[in-house]
């Protein structure tokens, strides 16, 4: 078997422009999950490490760095994600070269939970009445059972990616459909063009003042 | 930041090999015999590491029992290193300053074994005033799916804590990347085949590829 470390980063290329065909969220997985792309994006070229772009926004995509580097020839090398499943809302960032899972946290959607989401120690305690400590049998087993069920939707996210992969489907339908969105997505990037104000060129004819 | 509190970061395993069935008393002197050594100040040794109890890894003298690792079917435990570093330009200035001494009591220029035993001196002296940087990693072992989460990701913590568990509990570990859940996948024989051929593709050509060959 060859090296198949690029499988990380086309997998995680595919997830981005997958997720923004389908609107900026997909359902995946059992118990359904509905995932969107998060805060934070890294990408690299397969052949060239050493060069990067990192961007940091709530708004990931707005200026266009993504399709830009996409388009020089990067690859997704690590995603933040945020993934609702049920009344749980976990943010996390796949790695696509290790398949690590860093800076995972996991919420609560409604009020009533967050109670629960302090004692299960996901994020600081809030303001607020001294609510009991969970022991650290609770503790493990709420934790790994949330890792558990952001791993499940990866695995099945990455399995779907694998099947298409392996198929014609990639190379006839995902890569054009990349292709196609990096190029109206740049276009639609573009500065409008303002006629009235456009100088004449010095290529184009100039008009000509005939003597009366 | 691990198995207990705070965010997590962590690369997933798949461990290879057997548990046996008196795991618990098996791995509680296992885990002991290759339990974390802290750093004596008196000794010559720069590092240290080996396996402490996740809730209380600097409590040294704290023996490693299965009410601290054992969770149901999980196994919570934690890897600690400790590593005596010495700033630089302290250890510079140090050693010049007893090389004057020397020069000033003897009269004598310093060679290499009066340098060297100088240095030593001064390393001897420094350990007693740093403490030790210690880096602590949590370990989460499921023995029902055989996979383990280790929170870490750095080269150098994650290879060095693959030796000791192998070393420890007699198992191999396989890091679980993209690559490894595409070769364990279920996939028919037309797919395996495929896989094995396998290349990247590319989106877009690098650009300086491009620009490379259009430029000859």
């Amino acid at each position: 078997m060859g090296d198949l470390t690029f499988l990380g980063p086309e997998f995680l290329t595919w997830l981005y422009f997958y997720i923004d065909q389908e609107g900026g969220e997909i359902k995946a997985g059992k118990p359904e999950a509905r995932i969107t792309v998060g805060k934070s994006i890294l990408l690299k070229p397969l052949a060239n490490p050493d060069m990067r772009v990192a961007i940091l926004s709530p708004m990931l995509d707005d200026s266009g760095e993504v399709l830009q580097a996409i388009r020089a020839g990067a690859h997704v090398e690590s995603m933040a994600l945020d993934v609702v499943v049920g009344e749980h809302i976990h943010c996390l960032t796949v790695n696509g070269t290790d398949g690590s899972l860093s800076q995972v946290k996991t919420r609560y959607l409604f009020a009533e939970q967050e109670s629960k989401m302090d004692l299960a120690g996901f994020d600081e305690p809030s303001q607020g009445p001294k609510k009991k400590k969970l022991t650290d049998e609770e503790s493990v087993l709420i934790r790994m059972s949330a890792l558990d069920e952001i791993e499940a939707i990866v695995d099945s996210l990455f399995q779907k990616f694998l099947l298409r992969r392996l198929g014609q489907s990639f190379v006839q339908q995902d890569l054009t459909a990349i292709r196609l969105s990096v190029a109206e997505g740049l276009k639609a990037r573009l500065p409008p063009i303002d006629h009235a104000k456009r100088q004449p060129s010095h290529l184009e004819e100039q008009p000509v003042a005939y003597p009366a | 930041m691990g198995v207990l509190h705070g965010s997590m970061s962590y690369l997933r395993f798949a461990v290879i090999g057997t548990v046996p069935s008196n795991y618990v008393e098996q791995y509680e002197s296992t885990m002991e015999m290759r339990r974390f050594i802290p750093l004596h100040p008196e000794a010559e040794d720069i590092d240290s590491a080996g396996w402490v109890p996740a809730q209380k890894p600097f409590a040294d003298d704290e023996p490693i029992t299965n009410a601290h690792f054992l969770f149901g079917e999980r196994m919570v435990f934690a890897f600690r290193e400790d590593v005596m570093s010495y700033p630089k330009p302290m250890l510079r200035d140090l050693v010049a300053q007893r090389l004057d001494q020397y020069r000033e009591k003897t009269g004598a220029e310093p060679h290499g074994e009066i340098r060297h035993k100088a240095e030593l001196a001064v390393r001897a002296e420094l350990r007693r005033k740093i403490l030790p940087r210690s880096k602590v990693v949590d370990v989460l072992w499921d023995h029902s799916r055989a996979e383990l989460r280790f929170f870490s990701r750095g080269k150098g913590v994650v290879e060095r804590f693959t030796k000791l568990f192998e070393q420890t509990f007699s198992m191999q570990l396989r890091e679980k990347t993209f690559a490894d859940l595409a070769i364990s996948a279920e996939l028919s024989l037309r797919e395996k085949g495929m896989l094995e051929g396998l290349r990247p593709h590319e989106i877009f050509a690098l650009k300086q590829r491009v620009e490379a060959e259009a430029y000859g």
